[in-house]
């Protein structure tokens, strides 16, 4: 069965429209490009 | 712009994995578009999310991602996606167009802000165990037709606590027609079915009993009893006994429970009535009680104007009195009787001390002549025996000045009393001459007549 509280401590307060800045400036934005380059940067460092 | 070689034209590296990395963002975007048609929207959030891990530039991905956002009601998360993928590529990008049409329906925007905002605050009050007003703030956002897939679920889950499954049920249905592939609805519609599963199997296990035999579910086996063979019998009598005694049961449940109840209600209710009236009854004493008060103050106000103008009048009369006489005597052919009589109507205090002063001039001129003549006129008419011309014309000097003669004037009236047949107003008088000249020639003969008309009675 469903229990209750421990179901109401898996709910988070959803953001709000005054949230949006703080949601930008926070969000983790590196991708699988970006570390492919800095793999590319750091092989050729290498070689040199 | 790359091409389909393996290597970059601009600085020819390889761009093998590069591609690979683009073609795994585009294929997790193509499977975020098929959830979001479907309406699994939770899991379109999980590819496209997925796909800008590989390709954050993945425009279309990021586009569709704040529009997910915005069908589930996140219209934060929906703006902060498309801020994003209009900073990162400014031209031709729908992002702008999303945002416009946002800027341009304001109150659609804040309708959208506001039912966050109450998710939001519903939850602190269920952290706080306010369950109440959480349902109310939870009510708001699911009238407003919300589709926050939060608000059904949270609703859901306090209906379920409160042990009203069919609401739980309805409020897990709507989140589940708004996002199907919700893990959290899933996983709640799934734990109500089993419940209900077991119920019905719990049902089903009872022991039904049919005709002569009982039976039941224990595991994988029915188990069929034979019941005890009990009497039945066939007449009409004994239901009908049943019938009438239900009836009597009945009719005495409604006699000792209802009827006392409601003889109690209308009690309540006429006592309630009672105490308005006598509220109201109360009130209405106090005001007529006010208005009395005012009533009686206000015919005060209007007994002392009326004196006052009574007052007014009186001394009006006075002063125009006065000068009248004044006047005729100025003129030289006045009649004294007159203005003596006319000063002994004036009431000398109510003049002023000018108007005391001419008072007392003209009667100290008029008074002495005019109590002469009038006193010479009632000594004739007593000498006359007109007793009641005697009466009259001495009272008049007697008005003016009662010392006159040193007792002649108060003895003729009292004379004069006695003959017109007053002979309380003669003792008074003769007893009046008595006591102020004691000891003169007059005063013996007052008490004379004074003892002489006592002896007669």
């Amino acid at each position: 069965m469903i229990d209750f509280d421990e179901e109401l401590k898996k709910y988070q307060p959803i953001p709000e429209t005054g949230d949006v800045e703080e949601i930008v400036y926070n969000k983790e934005l590196t991708d699988m490009t970006d570390i492919m380059k800095e793999m590319l940067k750091e092989s050729k460092n290498k070689r040199q | 712009m790359l091409t389909d070689a393996p290597v970059c034209p601009n600085c020819g590296e390889d761009i093998t994995i590069y591609r690979r990395i683009i073609w795994i963002s585009n294929t997790h975007y193509n499977e975020g578009l098929e959830r979001a048609r479907v309406r699994d929207l939770s899991g379109a959030i999980e590819s496209l999310t997925k796909s800008l891990k590989y390709n954050k530039r993945n425009i279309d991905a990021r586009n569709l991602l704040g529009l997910v956002y915005y069908e589930l009601g996140r219209v934060g998360e929906a703006l902060s996606e498309w801020i994003i993928s209009a900073n990162i590529d400014p031209e031709a990008n729908a992002a702008a167009g999303y945002m416009k049409e946002l800027q341009n329906d304001r109150d659609g925007f804040e309708r959208l802000n506001q039912e966050v905002k109450k998710y939001n605050q519903s939850l602190k009050y269920l952290q706080s165990d306010n369950d109440d007003l959480a349902i109310l703030q939870l009510r708001k956002a699911v009238s407003a037709n919300t589709k926050l897939v939060e608000v059904y679920q949270l609703l859901g889950l306090i209906m379920l606590k409160n042990q009203q499954r069919a609401a739980a049920k309805q409020c897990f249905q709507k989140a589940f027609r708004i996002d199907k592939g919700n893990i959290r609805t899933q996983k709640y519609i799934a734990a109500m079915r089993s419940h209900d599963s077991k119920a019905a199997d719990t049902k089903q296990s009872e022991p039904a009993e049919t005709g002569d035999s009982i039976s039941y579910t224990q595991g994988n086996d029915t188990i069929i009893q034979p019941t005890p063979h009990t009497f039945r019998d066939s007449s009409a009598l004994p239901a009908i006994i049943n019938i009438l005694i239900g009836i009597a049961v009945g009719a005495a449940i409604i006699w000792f429970l209802v009827v006392p109840a409601r003889i109690q209600s209308i009690k309540e209710q006429a006592n309630s009535s009672t105490l308005s009236y006598s509220d109201d009854l109360s009130s209405k004493d106090a005001q007529i009680d006010n208005l009395n008060k005012q009533l009686e103050t206000a015919q005060n106000d209007v007994q002392t104007a009326q004196s006052a103008s009574n007052t007014s009048a009186a001394v009006i009369a006075n002063y125009e009195q006065l000068l009248t006489m004044n006047s005729e005597y100025t003129s030289g052919s006045y009649d004294s009787v007159t203005i003596a009589k006319t000063l002994a109507s004036i009431d000398r205090s109510a003049l002023s001390t000018e108007g005391q002063a001419l008072y007392d001039k003209l009667k100290d001129n008029v008074s002495s002549k005019a109590v002469a003549s009038l006193y010479t006129s009632g000594k004739k008419s007593y000498t006359n025996k007109n007793y009641a011309d005697a009466v009259s014309t001495l009272e008049s000097a007697e008005a003016i000045d009662d010392t006159y003669g040193s007792g002649e004037l108060l003895y003729y009236l009292a004379m004069s009393y006695e003959g017109a047949g007053n002979t309380d107003k003669a003792k008074t008088t003769y007893q009046q001459i008595i006591s102020t000249y004691a000891g003169t020639d007059i005063a013996t003969e007052a008490q004379t007549k004074l003892t002489a008309l006592s002896g007669t009675q």
